[in-house]
């Protein structure tokens, strides 16, 4: 009994050795696997560390994420070089980042994606306390129009700077406004308008320069500038009189009728805090169904408008989650959703627009000094690789944020 | 702590209830209601480091609406420019807009400082604002204390209080200045009268930045005015102590070893009308020996600006020595906040 037994037991502890050999060649089998995947791994990081070490770009442009994700982006490097930046806007046609300075010079300055200065400009004939370039935008031919809120105007530059134009009014252009005084106006001819020194400078090549008369005061005090997607213009009016957002239709902007600068316009809003009102609107944007949204800057919430320039709500005032305290530049991605520049909150707010309700995801940077950290930003552009560049006013510099 | 915070705020918004004014300049100082969202535009939600930042970067913080892009205010305190039509000061047709600020500028100032009838845009040569520095607040303490309070830090809210300026007796005063300005030594609160309709631009169209009623409101007789002139004065003393000086007392010793002989700088002038006038015609023949602002009160604000000022000094004026014997800085820099190049301010009464 005891030997059956003891057979017994010595063919189960055999069966059991290899039983568990057995285990161990399957575990070995798989630790060779999980070894060799590893090393495939690090073969990948080291491949991608050398090209990094031979190229530093930053990491996330050398595998392309989609921008589908709702998490938020991370910091990548900052632009220097720039005097309390207030406004910032992306070139579609050319890659190129334009900059509008408070500080210094006043000046904006272009740059490439990469941080590289290109040049910079500024209105003619202005000294630096005379101008204040705030917000830009930047049209499909890569034309830079620039709100000036002590010119009350709007200038129009190329892509390199140079002086094209300058919208003096809703409909009325200063080239269109010298045409009435000089029959014809040459397209070498030079002309400028400074609104400290009331007088308008016109020169046509080999004559003598002219001055003319100075037109009717600015009655509007453009500050928010945007194009939309369909090339439409959209831009705040922060007069006293009467706070509004202004919609301009695409083809005003074609060479063909920017002689005649009458486009039909649609404006809505007045100044107050009820619905419907704007105290100090610091930017306008258009979702993709045409919905347009207004951050109405000292009331601390987002106004919502239908294409028609009908009232919808507002959100985002309050103290719930994704509420703000000061909003000022805005822009909006492919997914719709919105980008807000929070001043006073010291970070960017984003939100779902793309539902009947607009739904807050998360915010990011916070108030400070280091990498990442905002001190009084106020505007935010987003290029078609994902990045997003954020002016970053007291700290002197540019953002750049990548999913 | 977060909630502590949450609490002190809550409460100072309940104790804000009943004093509030309801402003009429849309401005987010003061003037708030239980539903307010006002207290966001300065001060982050929920954030424990929100009492730090704010009292670490006060000038930013005002600059974000007041600075030269003015994207959350009218009154460019940077450029001393305000960027809209100045209702309440020009006459109806005007439309003019960027009219100079009354208290100067900060970086830049829009004044006519060298009374040609013309006014451009020139840097600033001195200023009320020495934020991240100090200097000395000249003439601050008692008879015989010496030149001043050194080290003094000058900030937006060492003289404004962003909650609505409540003056001692809980009304508002004229620029939310504080009765009690920070870091002065006051022991008494000034309150400064406001005016009911703000006019925050220079009277003078072109610009010039003298002969100014301090606060003016149309409808204002000369003795109203006077009282507020003389208010801001004594406001300005509050720091500047010893500076207050009484008609005539240009020749009577105050007892200070320092500040001893002032220029009158509180009251109505003992001159009579036949010191100015020769007859009463229209226009009147005036005298030849006076300026064309004789009339005028002399107080601090006659002569000198609250802000910032782009006046340039030559000669004499440009290296008076300091009430502490230094000679530093001086040139333009030494324009001690004066509303006229070198000392034209004194011109424009004395008439030399
Ligand atoms: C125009 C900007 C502004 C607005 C609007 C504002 N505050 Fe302030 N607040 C400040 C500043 C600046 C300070 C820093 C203290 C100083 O320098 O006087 C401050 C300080 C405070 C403090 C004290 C914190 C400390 O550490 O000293 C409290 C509490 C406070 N505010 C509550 C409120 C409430 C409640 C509201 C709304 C009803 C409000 N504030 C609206 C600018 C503002
Ligand atoms: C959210 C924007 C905003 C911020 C931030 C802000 N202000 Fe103002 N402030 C205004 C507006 C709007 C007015 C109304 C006049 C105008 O349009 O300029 C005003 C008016 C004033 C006035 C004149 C008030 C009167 O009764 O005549 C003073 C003084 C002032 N602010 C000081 C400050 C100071 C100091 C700070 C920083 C602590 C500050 N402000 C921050 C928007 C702001
Ligand atoms: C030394 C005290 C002092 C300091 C510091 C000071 N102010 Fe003033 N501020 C005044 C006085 C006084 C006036 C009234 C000026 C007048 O009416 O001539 C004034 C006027 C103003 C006005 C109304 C517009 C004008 O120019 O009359 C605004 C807005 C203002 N201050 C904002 C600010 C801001 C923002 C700061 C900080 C960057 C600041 N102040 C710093 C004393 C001061
Ligand atoms: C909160 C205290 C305070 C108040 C109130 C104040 N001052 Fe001053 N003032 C100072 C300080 C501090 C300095 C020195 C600034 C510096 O050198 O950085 C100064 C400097 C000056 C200067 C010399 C400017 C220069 O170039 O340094 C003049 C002039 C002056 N103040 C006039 C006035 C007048 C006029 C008023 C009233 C409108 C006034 N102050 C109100 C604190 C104050
Ligand atoms: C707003 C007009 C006005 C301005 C500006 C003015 N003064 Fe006078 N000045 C007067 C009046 C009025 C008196 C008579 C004072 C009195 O009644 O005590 C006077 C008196 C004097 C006296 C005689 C001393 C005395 O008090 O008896 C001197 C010296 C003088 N001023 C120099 C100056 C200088 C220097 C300046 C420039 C810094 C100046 N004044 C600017 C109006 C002015
Ligand atoms: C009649 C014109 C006039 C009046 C009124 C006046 N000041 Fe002055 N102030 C000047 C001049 C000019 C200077 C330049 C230095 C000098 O010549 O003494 C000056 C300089 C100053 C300085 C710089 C330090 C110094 O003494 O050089 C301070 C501070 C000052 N004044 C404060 C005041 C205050 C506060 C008042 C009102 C109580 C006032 N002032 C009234 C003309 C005036």
């Amino acid at each position: 009994m005891s030997n059956i037994d003891a057979g017994n037991q010595v063919s189960e502890h055999d069966l059991s050795l290899i039983e568990e050999e057995e285990r161990a060649e399957k575990r070995r089998r798989w630790l060779l696997l999980l070894l060799l995947l590893l090393l495939a791994l690090l073969a990948c990081v080291l491949l991608l560390f050398i090209r990094y070490l031979r190229q530093p770009e930053p990491l996330p442009e050398m595998i392309p994420l989609p921008v589908d994700v709702n998490y938020p982006p991370h910091y990548l490097f900052s632009i220097y070089g720039v005097d309390k930046p207030v406004g910032v806007a992306y070139s579609l046609r050319n890659d190129r980042i334009y900059v509008a300075e408070t500080g210094g010079k006043r000046l904006v300055k272009i740059f490439d994606r990469d941080g590289n200065p290109l040049g910079s400009f500024a209105p003619p004939r202005t000294m630096p306390g005379e101008r204040s370039p705030v917000y830009l935008a930047v049209d499909g031919a890569g034309r830079v129009f620039v709100t000036d809120r002590l010119q009350h105007a709007i200038f129009v530059y190329d892509e390199n700077g140079t002086f094209l134009d300058t919208i003096l009014g809703p409909d009325l252009t200063l080239s269109e406004y010298v045409l009435k005084h000089v029959n014809n106006l040459r397209p070498d001819a030079t002309f400028a308008y400074n609104q400290f020194e009331h007088v308008v400078y016109y020169k046509s090549p080999g004559e003598p320069e002219r001055t003319l008369p100075t037109p009717e005061p600015a009655m509007w005090a453009p500050l928010g500038i945007r194009f939309d997607r369909t090339g439409r213009l959209l831009f705040t009016d922060v007069r006293q009189e009467r706070n509004a957002v202004y919609l301009i239709s695409a083809d005003a902007f074609s060479p063909s009728s920017w002689r005649n600068f009458d486009p039909p316009v649609i404006s809505f809003g007045s100044t107050g805090q009820g619905d419907g009102q704007f105290l100090f609107p610091n930017s306008a944007v258009a979702d993709s169904q045409g919905r347009i949204y207004v951050t109405d800057g000292n009331n601390g919430r987002i106004s919502v408008w239908d294409e028609k320039g009908q009232f919808l709500f507002h959100f985002g005032g309050g103290s719930g989650e994704g509420a703000l305290s000061l909003p000022r530049g805005a822009a909006i991605d492919e997914r719709d959703r919105l980008y807000v520049v929070d001043a006073v909150g010291q970070n960017v707010k984003v939100y779902d627009v793309s539902g009947p309700e607009p739904d807050f995801l998360f915010a990011f940077g916070d108030w400070g000094m280091g990498d990442g950290q905002f001190n009084y930003p106020n505007d935010i552009a987003l290029d078609r690789y994902g990045r997003l560049y954020i002016a970053d006013r007291e700290n002197n510099r540019i953002q750049v944020w990548s999913y | 702590m977060k909630l502590r915070i949450a609490l002190v705020i809550g409460l100072l918004a309940l104790l804000a209830l009943p004093t509030g004014l309801a402003l009429a300049d849309n401005g987010p100082h003061g003037g708030y209601t239980a539903t307010t969202d006002a207290c966001a535009g300065c001060h982050r939600a929920h954030t424990a480091p929100a009492a730090r930042l704010l009292l670490d970067t006060v000038p930013n913080l005002c600059f974000t609406c007041h600075g030269s892009t003015a994207t959350g205010a009218d009154t460019n305190v940077e450029d001393g420019i305000y960027v809209d039509r100045d209702f309440e000061a020009e006459a109806p047709a005007e439309g003019d807009v960027n009219r100079g600020l009354k208290g100067g500028g900060f970086v830049y100032a829009l004044m006519d400082t060298d009374f040609d009838g013309a006014a451009t845009s020139s840097p600033v040569t001195s200023s009320h604002l020495n934020d991240g520095s100090t200097g000395t607040a000249w003439g601050n303490g008692n008879i015989g204390s010496g030149p001043g309070a050194a080290n003094f830090s000058l900030s937006c809210t060492s003289c404004h209080d962003p909650h609505g300026g409540a003056s001692t007796t809980g009304g508002a005063t004229y620029r939310l200045l504080r009765p009690i300005p920070i870091n002065s030594g006051a022991a008494i609160g000034v309150n400064v009268t406001d005016e009911t309709n703000k006019i925050y631009t220079v009277a003078d169209a072109n610009n010039k930045y003298f002969g100014e009623g301090y606060p003016y409101t149309p409808g204002d007789t000369w003795s109203s005015m006077d009282q507020q002139e003389r208010e801001m004065s004594d406001w300005c003393a509050q720091c500047h102590t010893r500076y207050l000086a009484d008609s005539g007392s240009g020749s009577t010793s105050s007892g200070d070893d320092i500040f001893m002989y002032r220029h009158m700088s509180e009251g109505t002038p003992s001159a009579t009308c036949n010191d100015c006038h020769i007859d009463y015609g229209s226009p009147p023949t005036l005298r030849t020996t006076v300026g064309p602002e004789w009339h005028h009160n002399v107080e601090c604000m006659t002569c000198h600006v609250a802000h910032g000022t782009s006046a340039t000094m030559t000669g004499y004026a440009a290296y008076v020595e300091w009430p502490d014997g230094s000679t530093t800085p001086d040139g333009d820099a030494r324009s001690s906040l004066l509303r006229g190049d070198g000392r034209g301010v004194c011109q424009r009464c004395h008439g030399k």
